[in-house]
């Protein structure tokens, strides 16, 4: 079976040479030639009359893609299943849970923080594809070879020379005349070139040999985890790796419920976290709690602080009921905040006041966590130097 | 030049003498209509003079860094629109009188009327002569005038009082103590170093402005091939100079408005602004002469490909430095840094800042997308006057925000109409100055040699 002609080919000594044939070639109506160059001629995607290339398009698509990906994901990612700007309403799977976290105190949707995503996806998806359009649709992936290659015309154009071929498939070939007309132009090695005696490969073949360098790249990564996890660990060298000690999340027959890790004792109290003992029980508090603290100028000046950290934004520097969250809960009407210049609270003990800060009252929630233990105490005695303040005897003057 | 050439010559052309012409027009309007409302309102003339200036600074010193930067990385694309580039840079001449004058007398002579007044001591401590007047004349000052202060704050206030909003309820009486973010940039915000920093900038620009061009022109004559390395040598300290002083002009003259403000980024703003409205320039001239047959015989229209690439790519950079800027501010969220932008975030300025985005940075990045936007002489010439009035109005958007006075009159028409007229008599002017072709650059061949394909 003889092999089909697939090009006659002609080498050019000189890039003008070239240029005048491949102009020539095109005024003659052939349209299936290429020519080959060992490095850019300019000029000549004018001599073929080549059309711009629509590579650009395949990059400004994808690369408005990544931009929009970018902006829906980040959108979908930090939405508040709350409100209306959430993806609530796409009834997604648990495992698809948004994360609304609020960052830097910004709002869950905040353009200016999505805009670096926005960004580098758009390089990202427009840099792969323009690489991936190039070689899988303007190079045609499944062919890995060509009828030029491994022939004299090829090393020749990849050196020195400059060539010209004419393709079998143009509708104007015939043999002996593109001969002809390679000869007038000045060519000179012409030659035709045959289809190789193998097809080009198929799809399957091209998906066959992709699954061999998956199959390579796996035997690669399973060799490297039984080298570097497995083998470099044989005994006796384990890099004190095995020691003769229980790790906390190890089995162990010892214990009943096989466990290294034991419950602490029942009642066991952490350092520094003493349970309340008179939860939601404001009479016996009142009644049983004696203030440690003694007064004097150290204890005042920490109460003052105190106060002004956590106590006046509500109640007021002055105790009165009237700091900035009073004025405006006054205005909307929605809760009163109380002053301390009250007979009642003149009358109550300090346990009175120290279970407000550990249980809380009303709208106001426990203080528990945010003020030690002795620091709520003196933050009691200053409260009692606002109230003296604002309630001065007699004999005070004395 | 060589008689084998076959280009028109600028030198005499009626292209030249025309844009003269139209230039001295323009500026004689711009100047009766700006001193004509100067008048009326002098803080508005200042603040609009200094983006004038401003402007024409960032085409001067544009003009000079595409001189060093071809010379810095040996590039041969440019070599033969290069003369351009060496008459934008003239413009340095008559901007060192212009930005003497503006400084001098904002700084020392107007007052409250100078948009430095934040800083500036008050208006009667200006009177005094420019000399001897060191850190010691201030604190003397200080005392001397502490009593009249009450005075003059109630003047202040009935005039802007809208200043003092935006600013945050900042005092700003300057030299008198009261603030302490202004007392903490005292090592920099005094008239004298202000002033002195401005002449050493100028300095360092008329010096390697003088060195790159005359260089240029020599070897027209000489064709010495030294030249152009020399040239390359001198390019690198020049552009660490460069860097120094560029991001001490934008400081002073555009930063200082607003004293109390916080960036690191500002300095290389500017920068950005001036590679785009300098590329911008050149560009025009480049498509103007080269269709008007002034340029060499052999330049292909692929060079704009070259031209339109830089646009696209410092208009982009201008949009990443822009939003650098503003990203990290907005994300820390620190007052003193966020009051800058809150003000232009706030009534009109807001749809200023929205508008920017499409107008300086959006429209033109699809505009000059695709090569054949790039190449296409009519698209080139179009955006490139667009990314002028964008830079022009990137100023206005920085400078202006600080002025109490709104509105938008007669002055601001005067001054664009001043430095229309400043570009195009003193391009004309300079580019007269020699061949506009390097005919003996080395690289010259090469550069005619440059094509897409």
């Amino acid at each position: 079976m003889s092999r089909k002609l697939h090009s006659i080919v002609a080498l050019f000594d000189k890039p003008d040479d070239i240029i005048h044939a491949a102009e020539k070639t095109v005024s003659e109506g052939y349209k299936d030639f290429d020519v080959h160059t060992p490095y850019p001629v300019h000029g000549m995607d004018h001599a073929m009359h080549l059309e711009p290339t629509k590579l650009p398009y395949v990059t400004l698509c994808f690369g408005l893609f990544g931009l929009s990906f970018a902006v829906f994901f980040q959108w979908w990612v930090s939405g508040d299943a709350n409100t209306s700007i959430g993806a609530k309403n796409l009834f997604l799977p648990y495992w698809l849970e948004r994360y609304p976290f609020v960052i830097g105190g910004k709002p869950l949707f905040s353009l200016p923080a999505f805009v670096p995503v926005m960004f580098e996806l758009t390089v990202l998806f427009a840099a792969l594809s323009t690489v991936a359009a190039l070689i899988a649709v303007f190079c045609g992936l499944p062919a890995n070879a060509h009828p030029l290659h491994d022939t004299e015309y090829m090393k020749n154009v990849s050196s020195d020379r400059y060539g010209l071929c004419i393709e079998a498939s143009d509708d104007l070939f015939e043999e002996g005349k593109v001969k002809d007309f390679l000869q007038s132009l000045g060519g000179h090695s012409i030659a035709a070139i045959k289809q190789p005696y193998k097809r080009p490969p198929s799809f399957f073949s091209t998906l066959i040999f992709m699954g061999v360098l998956g199959g390579v790249a796996m035997g690669v990564g399973v060799k490297a985890y039984v080298i570097y996890n497995k083998i470099l660990y044989l005994p006796p060298f384990t890099w004190m790796e095995t020691q003769p000690k229980l790790n906390a999340q190890d089995t162990n027959d010892f214990f009943e419920n096989k466990s290294t890790m034991q419950d602490p004792v029942a009642g066991t109290v952490a350092r520094g976290f003493m349970p309340y003992e008179y939860q939601g029980d404001i009479a016996s508090a009142e009644a049983s709690l004696v203030n440690p603290v003694p007064v004097n100028q150290e204890t005042l000046t920490r109460g003052k602080l105190m106060y002004s950290v956590h106590c006046s934004a509500c109640h007021g520097d002055l105790a009165d009921g009237q700091g900035k969250v009073a004025l405006r809960t006054q205005e909307s009407g929605v809760w009163a905040i109380p002053g301390f210049h009250t007979d009642v609270l003149r009358k109550a003990g300090d346990g009175y006041f120290y279970h407000v800060i550990m249980d809380g009252k009303g709208k106001m929630s426990s203080y528990a966590k945010q003020i030690d233990e002795d620091d709520r105490w003196a933050l009691i005695h200053y409260i009692r130097v606002l109230q003296r303040a604002k309630d001065a005897k007699e004999t005070d003057l004395k | 030049m060589s008689s084998k050439v076959q280009h028109k010559n600028f030198k005499g052309s009626a292209l030249s003498g025309a844009m003269m012409y139209a230039g001295l027009g323009l500026l004689g309007l711009g100047g009766a209509l700006t001193i004509g409302t100067y008048v009326s309102d002098s803080g508005r003339f200042w603040s609009h003079a200094v983006i004038a200036f401003m402007f024409l600074l960032s085409l001067g010193l544009g003009g000079l860094f595409y001189v060093a930067l071809e010379y810095l990385v040996g590039a041969f694309w440019s070599v033969p629109v290069r003369r351009i580039n060496e008459a934008m840079s003239g413009f340095l001449y008559p901007l060192t009188v212009i930005g003497l004058l503006i400084t001098v007398i904002t700084i020392f002579y107007a007052g409250h009327s100078s948009p430095y007044h934040h800083w500036l001591p008050a208006p009667h401590g200006a009177h005094h002569g420019a000399g001897g007047h060191g850190d010691k004349a201030h604190h003397g000052e200080k005392k001397a005038h502490g009593d009249s202060h009450a005075k003059d704050a109630h003047a202040k206030t009935d005039k802007g009082a809208d200043s003092h909003a935006k600013e945050g309820g900042h005092d700003d009486h300057g030299a008198h103590g009261h603030d302490p973010i202004i007392e903490s940039k005292r090592w920099w915000l005094t008239e004298m170093r202000f002033f002195v920093a401005v002449c050493i900038c100028f300095f360092f620009w008329l010096l390697f402005r003088h060195f790159f061009v005359s260089q240029s022109r020599k070897q027209d004559v000489t064709g010495d091939h030294k030249i152009t390395l020399r040239s390359s040598q001198v390019a690198a300290p020049f552009m660490l100079v460069f860097a120094g002083t560029i991001s001490i002009a934008a400081v002073n003259w555009l930063m200082t408005i607003e004293p109390h403000w916080f960036s690191t980024m500002f300095g290389v703003y500017y920068f950005a602004g001036t590679l785009v409205s300098s590329a911008a320039l050149l560009t025009i001239m480049s498509v103007i002469l080269r269709e008007g047959g002034f340029l060499h015989p052999k330049l292909q229209r692929d060079s704009y490909y070259s031209l339109g690439l830089m646009l696209f790519a410092f208009n982009t950079f201008w949009a990443y430095i822009a939003f650098s800027q503003f990203m990290l501010i907005w994300y820390a969220n620190l007052p003193e840094e966020t009051m800058w932008f809150v003000a232009r975030y706030e009534g009109g300025w807001m749809y200023m800042s929205l508008f920017m985005i499409l107008f300086h940075f959006a429209i033109p990045f699809f505009a000059l997308l695709s090569r054949t936007q790039k190449t296409n002489p009519n698209r080139l010439l179009f955006m490139s006057m667009w990314l002028l009035v964008a830079h022009y109005m990137d100023l206005y958007w920085v400078v202006m925000p600080a002025n109490p006075h709104g509105g938008f009159g007669l002055t601001d028409i005067g001054f664009v109409l001043f430095a229309s007229g400043f570009v195009l008599f003193f391009f004309s002017f300079f580019a007269q100055k020699a061949s506009l072709t390097p005919e003996k650059d080395p690289k010259l061949a090469h550069a005619l040699e440059f094509r897409l394909h």
